[in-house]
């Protein structure tokens, strides 16, 4: 019980990075993904018993964090604006701090334009993007991890790429 | 030359391609200006999405969060769950000998059991031990629960939501060593109505009607008000 329960520790430990990236797809905003962070850690520590050393572990933690996001979004709309974003990531201060160089205020524009055209991309066009694109996961463990056929996930990773190579 | 879907060249960028498939696709690419300007393009995109999601770990995990993990005791939950049980247990028992049929406490539970027996009757006998497991776990457990149903199977609920005749289902999955298989059930007339919905693919399809948008999924408070009036 014990070896098993510090290996649930350890394996949440380690997807934490992950687990972070996964709620920004689902969320589109950082501080918002840090909160969907905090309560799936929590929810995954209240029901580590069903924990198993292998392979579906990351799939139950993000279908654990997608249904929590399915919960908060039926609540409550997400009202934060891509501004309130920048705000919490400094970029509005740093753009107007005149010790930023021009390479870094470059980065920072590049960074806001990012930000601004995948907050428009729909939540399932982002989250297929990132698990693909991103974390290099077949569309076969995506489906699994999104509930949705392996056909829908090809569609929505081309749709996320068109949309966004369209804003280029 | 011969048309490239823009699912296609992304398949392709992501390796998804059978060997035929991509054989086709590169010579297109190879004589198609056009098309080689779509690669670069996707390209791009992707790279797009790199650094909108690199962000993240500019920021340090929360040495809060890592220490709320790191402090997290294994008896924490059987604990709480423990205790929850107990005051379930508690609180039936009181119900039994508090209501009319206190002096009849026996009788009552007797009865109670009859009843159970009689409503759950029609889904246990439904099927093998495997299945009457399964439809014991989607009476019971709550969404993203993992249950083992026996050495080689387990059970994962996905979600919950209720169709358009008002009736309670569940996505679950099935894993088993070779895979996982995705289920749909819905409870009519006190019996679950199931339907088997996408196995382990080999071939893409088309997105269909299986998937339930996220504003037919139940919450988690309205689901275990669901569970809760089954197990009533």
């Amino acid at each position: 019980m014990n070896q098993q329960h510090q290996q649930f520790q350890q394996a949440l430990l380690d997807v934490l990075p992950a687990l972070r990236r996964y709620c920004l797809s689902l969320t589109g905003q950082l501080h918002s993904a840090e909160d969907l962070l905090q309560a799936t850690v929590e929810r995954a520590l209240d029901r580590w018993q069903q924990y198993q050393p292998d392979t579906y572990f990351n799939a139950w933690l993000y279908r654990l964090c997608r249904n929590l996001w399915i919960d908060t979004m039926r609540k409550e709309k997400p009202t934060d604006s891509l501004d309130d974003e920048q705000e919490s990531l400094g970029l509005n201060e740093s753009t107007t701090d005149t010790c930023v160089t021009g390479q870094q205020h470059e980065a920072q524009l590049t960074l806001a334009r990012v930000q601004h055209h995948m907050a428009k991309l729909s939540e399932g066009l982002r989250t297929a993007l990132y698990l693909v694109a991103v974390e290099g996961r077949s569309y076969q463990e995506v489906a699994t991890i999104m509930d949705v056929p392996v056909g829908t996930i090809m569609s929505r990773v081309s749709r996320a790429r068109q949309q966004l190579s369209e804003s280029l | 030359m011969p048309t490239i879907s823009d699912e296609e060249l992304s398949a392709y960028l992501d390796g998804e391609l059978n060997n035929q498939a991509k054989k086709r696709v590169e010579a297109a690419i190879q004589d198609s200006p056009t098309l080689q300007r779509k690669i670069a393009k996707l390209k791009q995109a992707d790279q797009m999405a790199r650094i909108f999601f690199e962000q993240s770990d500019q920021h340090a995990i929360s040495e809060s969060l890592k220490n709320t993990i790191r402090n997290h005791q294994a008896h924490t939950t059987s604990s709480r769950k423990r205790n929850n049980t107990q005051k379930v247990a508690k609180n039936a028992a009181k119900k039994v000998v508090q209501g009319p049929w206190r002096n009849m406490g026996y009788w009552a539970i007797a009865a109670s059991v009859l009843l159970a027996v009689a409503v759950l009757w029609p889904q246990t006998q439904t099927g093998n031990p495997l299945q009457q497991r399964i439809q014991h776990g989607l009476a019971t457990l709550a969404q993203n629960s993992v249950q083992n149903l026996n050495s080689e199977t387990r059970l994962e609920i996905l979600w919950s939501s209720e169709n358009a005749q008002g009736h309670f289902c569940r996505r679950y999955a099935l894993h088993t060593v070779n895979g996982s298989s995705q289920h749909q059930a819905c409870l009519v007339q006190d019996n679950w109505k199931i339907e088997d919905l996408h196995e382990v693919q080999t071939d893409y399809q088309l997105a269909s009607d299986v998937f339930t948008p996220p504003e037919t999924v139940l919450t988690a408070e309205e689901e275990q008000a669901w569970l809760q009036k089954l197990n009533r």
